[in-house]
């Protein structure tokens, strides 16, 4: 009864259109401030109202892809939606500190697809392989 | 020699005979027949009595069998004394009070907005002292910070970690292979612990489930390349940890 | 009784008219020739209880098809228990066995239960363990006493902090040290926030074991706020590693005990929720109340603990008998039960939930700020501050991840309450880095031997009640 309130409200702040678009992704009518996107397009919203969204539920990612994953998530923006930093990364003076210039640009995990992961030696062979040479009979 | 049939059936004969002569032995009888509808004679325990039925004696309230009880005047106990009318207990019984209390409780709950979190788009609050995916981080001028003290192998639990070294051409200690196997690894975070340079850091990925198993073993690049991506997530927990640390 | 098995042996008598009179004129003489074909008919004269009391001389003759449990064909040899006289029909006329299986989803885990019945009727419960034995004593002598905890969480695997505090407790004994106030106040919290964590799980799948589905929801719910804050603190939803030998791992968070504050206030209403559900319904009574019943006698004959020797009235605990880290500081009550039943344990459970929380009410007031691990850096690792600037600090760093610490000799049995019972550490030092030898005294072990004596004579519906209400976890019944 609770949730039918809260899509009927959700529908009306968000339209129809992106309410529809909403059920086919989150499955929940949800409306909140935007408060950024990452590089990838994924939009995070958030809605702090305690009688509008229960805590937990304060902080949601609407992904830009269609065959959507949980790591497509880059990781600043995973401490943020996970609730670990409190702000968003753009207004994070640590994590805006702590980004290197070498920080390397993230890849969703790519299991199942032929760009996954396959482990390897990192060493140098430890047994040379006998390579017989045979000197040629004078 | 299969004697079953007529057994059966001189069983039932007999109870009917034998059932309206006592009505006292009738709900004992009635018991003795749900207990055993087929005849089952070879397996009647002769050593232990303690295997042959014993649900008659075990559940006297549903048979309704009670012995009653004196005190040491003589006089029956009352054993109802005190407790509720039997006029309260049969409203009880016949209005489902405590059904209609308890679904009332489910009732309140169903009008409370539901606290499922929708899983890829919200998530679970986590901390800074999450243990989840490991990385070897780099020094802020990009060298690699593992010096393959092995103190992270020596401490592993489950020794999931494989470590071996060499000497650069510039003389600095660096490690060849720095392996962990993510299946054995338990996630107790003593490597992280262990490290006295914060080299393998334990970060808050989670999502890192695999198809298959070898995408599981680690090697030191994707371990560095892990930590590449990550740094500022993991630079920024470090931070907000340092004080308990 | 005497009256049902005299009727019961009148029945049977006379539902075998013909074979009666026969046996009973063979009677003398397959007493002394036992041949084959009279062998049937002896079968006949023994299965009524009344002429096999009456005649001990046919005790002797017996065949394999006359006793029907496993207990009763050991010392007999395999020819005599495979040779079949009778028919393929007659050998049928035994009692099912059936396997309460590993999969079974109301055997919390992988017990393997074979169960003997008799129509509907349990006549006897054999639990086979061992399917989860990952040889953890073993493993524990191979490892140094730091990397031996991570063991504790994977025992109990419902109950994680309060394993390592039983294994921390051991080896600060025999370590002689005295932990810091905070670091026993953060115990305790955390070892009663645990007990609820337990008893939650306990009882709501014992309740949706016997078909009550919604309150397990419910408790899933708080279970959750709890994982979260053994998430904050520990850095794992389940398996800690938090509690150490020496102390904890961390300082509380900022804010946590805020939380945890914020987070009691409500609970006490969410257990009102499950019990008013729960409690006073009837499938449910009808399902507990006079199921599984303990005596006190047979509770202690079996060496159960915690709330399974509490519910047959006896007033043990360990937190009050022989207090461990500030039980001694804090008030609560030991709920006793009264008939040893299913039912009663329930509401020891649920009570002692409430006790616990009043537990962790009186924690969040007296907890005092201080130290969270002993200052010996030889046993536990320094601040990571001062191990990178100081020499002396980054050798003692060095020292205790590769080498560990050097216990001395010794040995100590210490028990602490777990949330199942008493659950103990028998640890042996013989002055080196490892232990030589650790045993674990599992609550849920004894209890699960006793499960023979309990569901004797019960329903197999009544199993399942009897396994939830035992509150096993495998984690520690196979270690």
């Amino acid at each position: 009864m609770v949730s039918l309130i809260r899509t009927v409200r959700n529908m009306q702040r968000v339209g129809l259109r992106e309410w529809w678009r909403q059920m086919q992704y989150i499955g929940d009518a949800k409306s909140g401030r935007l408060v950024g996107q990452d590089q990838f397009g994924n939009k995070y919203f958030e809605n702090l109202n305690p009688e509008e969204e229960i805590p937990g539920r304060h902080r949601w990612v609407d992904y830009s892809q269609h065959f959507y994953h949980a790591s497509q998530v880059p990781p600043e923006w995973h401490s943020w939606l996970q609730h670990i930093r409190q702000n968003p990364p753009a207004e994070d003076p640590v994590m805006q500190a702590s980004s290197p210039s070498w920080k390397a640009p993230w890849v969703e995990n790519l299991t199942g697809t032929r760009g996954a992961y396959r482990p390897y030696n990192t060493t140098t062979p430890k047994v040379q392989a006998w390579d017989p040479k045979t000197a040629p009979r004078s | 020699m299969s004697f079953a049939r007529p057994r059966v059936f001189a069983g039932l004969q007999h109870r009917l005979v034998l059932a309206p002569r006592s009505s006292v032995t009738r709900s004992q009888l009635l018991a003795y027949r749900l207990l055993s509808t087929s005849s089952n004679r070879h397996a009647q325990h002769v050593q232990k009595p303690e295997l042959t039925s014993d649900l008659t004696n075990r559940t006297p309230h549903r048979h309704g069998v009670s012995t009653p009880q004196y005190d040491p005047q003589g006089n029956e106990i009352d054993p109802y004394k005190g407790g509720p009318s039997a006029i309260d207990k049969a409203v009880h019984i016949f209005f489902f009070t405590e059904i209609i209390r308890g679904m009332w409780i489910v009732l309140e709950n169903f009008f409370r907005p539901p606290y499922t979190i929708m899983y890829p788009f919200e998530k679970g609050p986590l901390s800074p002292r999450f243990r989840g995916e490991h990385a070897l981080r780099r020094y802020p001028s990009g060298e690699e910070r593992c010096i393959a003290c092995k103190l992270c192998e020596a401490i592993c639990p489950a020794q999931a970690i494989t470590i071996e070294s060499e000497a650069r051409v510039d003389g600095s200690r660096k490690t060849t292979r720095y392996d962990i196997d993510m299946t054995k690894c338990i996630y107790c975070g003593f490597c992280q612990e262990a490290c006295p340079v914060d080299a393998i850091v334990e970060t808050q990925n989670q999502e890192f489930s695999t198809e298959t198993r070898e995408e599981l073993l680690y090697n030191k690049e994707k371990l560095l390349a892990n930590g590449d991506r990550a740094e500022a997530e993991i630079a920024a927990n470090l931070y907000s940890e340092h004080v308990y640390r | 009784m005497a009256s049902s098995v005299l009727l019961r042996s009148i029945a049977r008598s006379g539902a075998t008219k013909s074979p009666i009179i026969s046996a009973a004129a063979a009677k003398g003489s397959v007493a002394s020739s036992a041949s084959t074909s009279t062998r049937s008919l002896k079968r006949n004269v023994s299965s009524s209880a009344g002429v096999r009391q009456a005649e001990p001389a046919a005790e002797q003759q017996k065949h394999s098809l006359d006793y029907h449990t496993v207990e009763d064909l050991h010392g007999m040899t395999a020819s005599e228990i495979l040779s079949e006289p009778t028919t393929r029909a007659g050998s049928k006329m035994r009692h099912f066995t059936v396997n309460f299986g590993p999969q079974h989803p109301a055997a919390h885990g992988v017990l393997r239960m074979i169960l003997e019945l008799n129509g509907e009727e349990i006549l006897r419960a054999d639990p086979h363990i061992g399917l989860l034995h990952r040889g953890t004593e073993k493993l524990i002598e191979y490892k140094t006493y730091t990397q031996a905890l991570p063991y504790f969480d994977r025992l109990d695997y419902v109950s994680m902090m309060t394993n390592e505090v039983c294994y921390s407790l051991a080896v600060e004994k025999l370590l002689n040290i005295q932990v810091p106030d905070r670091a026993q106040w953060i115990r305790t919290l955390f070892g009663e926030i645990t007990r609820i964590l337990n008893h939650l799980m306990a009882v709501l799948t014992h309740v949706m074991d016997v078909g009550g589905l919604t309150p397990f929801l419910w408790g899933f719910e708080e279970r959750e706020k709890l994982m979260e804050f053994y998430e904050r603190v520990s850095g794992a939803r389940l398996h800690a590693a938090y509690v150490r030998p020496g102390g904890v791992a961390y300082d509380l968070p900022h804010g946590l005990l805020e939380d945890i504050f914020k987070w009691a206030t409500q609970f006490a209403s969410r257990v009102d929720e499950i019990e008013e559900v729960v409690t006073g319904n009837r499938i449910w009574k009808e399902r507990t109340v006079g199921v599984g019943v303990v005596t006190a006698k047979q509770a202690l004959d079996y060496s159960f603990s915690g709330v399974m020797v509490r519910g047959s009235g006896i007033p043990w605990d360990l937190r009050k008998t022989q207090p461990y880290d500030k039980y001694s500081e804090v008030e609560f009550d030991v709920p006793v039960g009264k008939n040893g039943d299913c039912y009663d344990r329930y509401l020891c459970r649920v009570q002692e939930m409430r006790e616990s929380l009043s537990i962790i009410n009186q924690c969040l007031n007296k907890i005092t700020p201080g130290a969270v691990r002993v200052d010996d850096h030889k046993l536990v690792p320094p601040p990571r501050a001062s191990m990178k600037e100081s020499m002396e600090a980054l050798i003692h760093h060095f020292k205790i991840f590769s080498e560990g610490y050097s216990v001395p000799p010794g040995e100590t049995y210490s028990a602490i309450e777990a949330p199942k019972g008493e659950m103990a550490v028998y640890l042996v030092s013989d002055g080196t880095n490892r232990p030589y030898r650790c045993s674990i005294r599992a609550p849920g072990f004894a209890h699960l031997a006793g499960s023979d004596f309990m569901m004797r004579h019960h329903m197999l519906a009544d199993a399942v009640a009897i396994i939830g209400t035992m509150d096993l976890v495998f984690g520690e019944v196979d270690r």
